[in-house]
């Protein structure tokens, strides 16, 4: 019997959740302030270690069954992600009873602001807040929220990834020069966002032919004077939740063809004692090109791009010589974690191609990038916990050259 | 692209108005298709003369799939799929789609 608030996030991540949960009224009264315990949030972040990201959620979910009062206590000077916060968010019925510590440095109260995550800053943060022309943030825009086809003839996929890039150009319009995306910069990012929601709204309810899965994005950009010489920097950060389906289930429903295919491939690197579980090794199998779980719609040469296409475009867009800066993206999918960086994104066909040649792509994750040998670990690996369905993360600099 | 006598017009600006900015997705693409009437001007061997209005500026790779992969597939090679089908967009449109139009026939390949 269900006991605890309705909260997905909360079941995944704990899952006795709903034996640990003590009905608010019988915890007795809030301790003050001063009195509270915390839990220390640094380095959330998926790109850097999913794992103990998770923990930290886990943490603040079993505290949140049980405490009558505890302090959410942020460490972190700068966002580098913004899924966990987008967790946070999600897990807001439980966390009534949660506030956040007093030195909330201001990057993350800018997320914590405009995410509407249940926390209340102090005055004085948030007339710093006010007073910055550096940090900004965009509120969670939700599938439920929008009405198919009811705003100019546009899906509710089309009009977020629209929204988004007006967003980032009212933020570039605020800078001391005001900039603005140029063209291709546009078509990266709008496009981008549409083939993840439109992956998202296809495959999170595979067991449907609706196109109807839930999604939730979010951006965040920070300008940064890590530069060379302190020079300025505008990070980008782009979150997008999917609570249906992980893809290594999604796969599942693909013909037989693609399914012989994925089964020789688990079973080639299973032989090879790889690190990886065969959810984890579908996971990587599903972000090839030409993989699909749509019957019979690859001979239609229409359909198993749209993930790599995803890939193609951050790469293109996050393009910079600042090496420091290269783009990411991380996947969690279930247990799976797939991050996709360094070379493997660089050695990417471009995203506007101009020959024929070599313009489909394959991401195996080795040195020889082949499917005949097992991903590194370093870049696809098992989650100790379960997440309830995909998280994309993304992570780059708006280089001069798209401005 | 050479010259081009159309016997058909498909234009995009009947299905979003002027404030919309993207088109995404394959299953989007294949229901503008059908509202275009393009399997019925492919049937016929028509030519057509494809208008994206400027007021568009993305249009997803998903989305060029779903529109053009089954002309495409049809006519063999991106040769032939321009000699019957004209665009009349932006040059860097033109990009966006013939990226599509490269990747169809790659995966038909495939």
């Amino acid at each position: 019997m269900t006991k605890g608030p309705d909260c997905p996030y909360s079941r995944s991540l704990v899952p006795n959740f709903d034996a640990q949960w003590v009905p608010f009224a019988k915890r007795g009264p809030m301790p003050e302030p001063g009195f509270m315990a915390s839990i220390v949030l640094k380095d959330l972040s998926f790109h850097t270690d999913p794992n103990r990201t998770l923990d930290d959620l886990a943490a603040i979910v079993e505290w949140a069954c049980t405490k009558p009062g505890f302090i959410l206590a942020y460490q972190d000077e700068f966002v580098r992600d913004v899924v966990p916060y987008m967790v946070l968010s999600e897990l807001a019925p439980v966390l009534q009873q949660a506030r956040a510590n007093g030195r909330v440095s201001l990057p993350v109260a800018r997320v914590l602001d405009t995410l509407n995550i249940g926390v209340e800053l102090p005055e004085t943060t948030r007339e710093s807040l006010k007073a910055r022309n550096d940090l900004w943030g965009m509120r969670v825009h939700c599938r439920e929220d929008l009405s198919p086809g009811s705003e100019h003839g546009q899906t509710a996929e089309e009009i977020t990834g629209q929204a988004t890039v007006a967003e980032i150009n009212k933020w570039l319009w605020q800078l001391d020069t005001p900039r603005k995306l140029k063209e291709e910069a546009e078509y990266y990012l709008g496009a981008a966002i549409g083939e993840v929601l439109g992956n998202a709204a296809r495959h999170a309810k595979p067991q449907t032919k609706k196109l109807d899965g839930d999604w939730r994005v979010a951006a965040f950009m920070g300008k940064r004077n890590d530069g060379e010489g302190g020079s300025p920097v505008l990070h980008c950060y782009l979150g997008f939740l999917n609570e249906g389906a992980p893809f290594a289930e999604s796969l599942q429903t693909a013909n037989a063809e693609t399914l012989a295919k994925l089964d020789a491939y688990k079973a080639s690197c299973l032989s090879q004692n790889c690190a990886q579980s065969p959810e984890t090794l579908a996971t990587v199998f599903a972000l090839q090109d030409g993989i699909t779980r749509m019957a019979g719609i690859n001979r239609e040469g229409a359909g198993g791009l749209g993930l790599m296409h995803i890939l193609r475009f951050v790469r293109a867009l996050g393009a910079t010589d600042q090496e420091p800066f290269l783009p990411r993206i991380t996947i969690v999918s279930g247990r799976s974690c797939v991050q996709i960086r360094d070379h493997h994104l660089a050695n990417l066909s471009p995203a506007l191609p101009n020959g024929d040649d070599d313009i489909l792509d394959n991401l195996w994750f080795n040195a020889q990038n082949t499917m005949d040998l097992p991903p590194d670990p370093q870049y696809a690996f098992e989650l100790t916990r379960n997440f309830p369905g995909t998280a994309l993360t993304i992570d780059f600099i708006l280089d001069e050259r798209f401005l | 692209m050479g010259t081009h006598v159309a016997d058909r017009q498909a234009d995009l600006s009947v299905i979003v108005d002027r404030t919309a900015r993207n088109l995404s997705g394959q299953e989007r693409g294949q229901s503008v298709r059908e509202t275009l009437r393009l399997d019925e001007f492919d049937q016929n061997e028509d030519r057509v003369v494809l208008r994206i209005p400027d007021w568009l500026t993305v249009l997803s790779p998903s989305f060029v799939q779903g529109l053009l992969a089954p002309s495409v597939r049809k006519l063999g090679s991106r040769e032939v799929f321009y000699d019957r089908y004209k665009i009349e967009a932006s040059d860097f449109m033109i990009r966006q789609i013939d990226a599509g139009v490269r990747r169809i026939i790659a995966l038909s390949r495939h």
